[in-house]
């Protein structure tokens, strides 16, 4: 059987999952939540056959449940929860699901003993959330010192353990000896640049992965759906009709645009979801007069679809201009060769060479779906295929 | 009889006599200068793109909110420039330079903008 998974593709495409035995830490700032992590973890485990214990302290298992359920990964069957939470409101934790209580979650030795305990019955993964209301209940040294009791039903059980935690501004030598106890530690932070951009994760440490380097993603964790990876702005740009509107929305959902007889005169706007991840779309117009607006909408972008018209190789030198005119030279960029069914196409290679690309830069022929059905006055419907190899490569240099 | 564009210039002129519109310009909903009045350090054709762009947005944006009637116009203001832009009908916009201390003639403009962009929308619908 396999090891269990991370069921965030990023995670599980560096890490290869998580071995057995191994204790993964999933270490967030306070702004910033981490514990969409672990319903994630929790039901891609369980979907894949997983036998997997909770251990909860920091909510009742009912709301933990239909938290769970708000992003659409309320576990089929087969959770076993051990509730430390509900002893404490003097509410009874009713929700029907397999529940061991611990009865005053101020006492170490029970909190210990129980989860100790039901380690023994054999699990394949343990996920805690939360390790820091464990260390604000009792100290570090007992977070600690449970840990290495873990790690020993983990030797004898060959399970392994997703460790929830948020970095309430602990001493650092504590963050230091709880991080060498880890295999494994996944850091969660807010960024706060020039503008909010969100949130993203990175690993930092893995001690089953050898020789590679970890690249840190934005994400946003969407209801339903959870962790996403996440371009806050790609840029589209192009010559005049290439088909910069089209592409927008031929590939996101409910993409708008700002457009009069036929021609876009101030921006379109896409939101996509694609394999997991997610990006905002911002196109830009065409015509040479909106050329005012080119540099304030390529700000911030992280990358670039850059739309030709395959038909016509005299606006290439256009295309490179408005590349340079939306400072979005040099970000990681895929071109598209739109109308490439239309009679007079130039093939990828000489596109390649009219527009003086090197080899590596992603160059993709897109088609409309139904060439009678083109309306010069609305964006044309692009074929899947297309559009679908473009985001791949893209969100491949960014990833 | 005059062309459609002095029909147009003729509409213009009289809104140069209103106090405190400085120059004025009719533009294609797409962007395009039609009948530019403009002091000539202004570059028609970014200014005409620039004015679209803004009621496009606008119009978007109060679409976004759930508005069903037609945009009629935008002001843009800063402390040294004020232009308030109006639709004229579905295909063009009255855009005006505003001089921004006319504040006490506002009244007055907003009635001759409004009653100039009905006659400019009667003219491009000729």
């Amino acid at each position: 059987m396999n090891d269990p998974l991370f069921g965030i593709d990023k995670l599980d495409k560096d890490l290869n999952g998580i071995p057995e035995k191994k204790i993964v830490l999933f270490s967030a700032s306070p702004s910033v939540g981490n514990e969409v992590f672990g319903y994630q973890v929790i039901y891609n485990n369980i979907k894949a056959g997983k036998k997997v214990l909770l251990m909860l302290n920091r909510t009742s298992p009912e709301s933990y449940l239909s938290e769970m359920k708000d992003y659409d990964f309320l576990p089929q069957s087969g959770l076993d929860i051990i509730d430390s939470y509900s002893s404490i409101t003097g509410i009874n934790s009713s929700s029907g699901k397999s529940v061991t209580t611990i009865d005053n979650p101020y006492n170490k030795e029970e909190v210990s003993r129980k989860l100790l305990a039901e380690l023994d019955k054999g699990y394949d993964l343990l996920v805690l959330d939360s390790f820091s209301l464990l260390i604000d209940f009792f100290d570090f040294d007992y977070g600690l010192s449970l840990l290495s009791e873990i790690k020993k039903k983990q030797e004898a059980n060959g399970t392994s353990s997703v460790i929830l935690f948020t970095d309430w501004n602990y001493e650092q030598k504590d963050i230091n000896s709880l991080m060498s106890a880890v295999n494994s530690t996944v850091e969660i932070r807010g960024v706060e640049k020039r503008v909010i951009f969100g949130q993203y994760f990175a690993v930092i440490k893995c001690d089953w992965v050898q020789n590679k380097t970890f690249s840190s993603v934005l994400f946003k964790a969407v209801k339903p759906g959870g962790i996403k990876i996440y371009f806050p702005k790609i840029l589209v740009t192009g010559p005049t009709d290439a088909g910069k509107s089209s592409f927008i929305h031929s590939a996101s959902k409910d993409a708008v645009s700002v457009d009069k007889l036929g021609g876009t005169i101030a921006l379109d706007h896409g939101n996509l979801d694609f394999k997991g991840y997610k990006a905002d779309l911002f196109g830009t117009p065409g015509q040479e007069r909106f050329d005012p607006l080119l540099k304030l909408l390529g700000g911030e972008a992280i990358g670039v679809f850059l739309v030709v018209d395959s038909t016509k190789p005299e606006q290439f030198p256009r295309a490179i201009e408005m590349l340079r005119k939306t400072e979005a030279y040099g970000l990681p960029i895929v071109v598209i060769a739109n109308k490439a069914d239309l009679k007079g196409a130039l093939k990828l290679d000489e596109i390649r060479e009219k527009l003086h690309l090197d080899n590596e830069i992603g160059l993709v022929q897109t088609f409309a779906e139904d060439l009678s059905k083109v309306d010069p006055n609305q964006p044309t419907k692009l074929k899947k295929e297309g559009i679908d190899e473009a985001l791949s490569l893209l969100f491949k240099q960014l990833t | 009889m005059a062309t459609k564009a002095e029909e147009l210039r003729t509409v213009l002129d009289s809104l140069s006599r209103v106090g405190g519109i400085k120059a004025s310009a009719v533009i294609s909903a797409d962007g395009l200068p039609i009948v530019p009045s403009m002091p000539e350090n202004v570059d028609p054709n970014t200014f005409a793109a620039m004015i679209a762009s803004m009621m496009g947005a606008a119009e978007t944006a109060l679409k976004s909110l759930g508005s069903s009637n037609v945009l009629k116009g935008v002001n843009a203001e800063s402390d040294d420039a004020t232009v308030v832009a109006v639709q004229a009908g579905a295909d063009a916009i009255l855009a005006m330079m505003v001089d921004p201390k006319a504040a006490s003639n506002y009244g007055l403009i907003r009635i001759e903008a409004n009653r100039a962009s009905k006659e400019i929308a009667r003219i491009m619908a000729e």
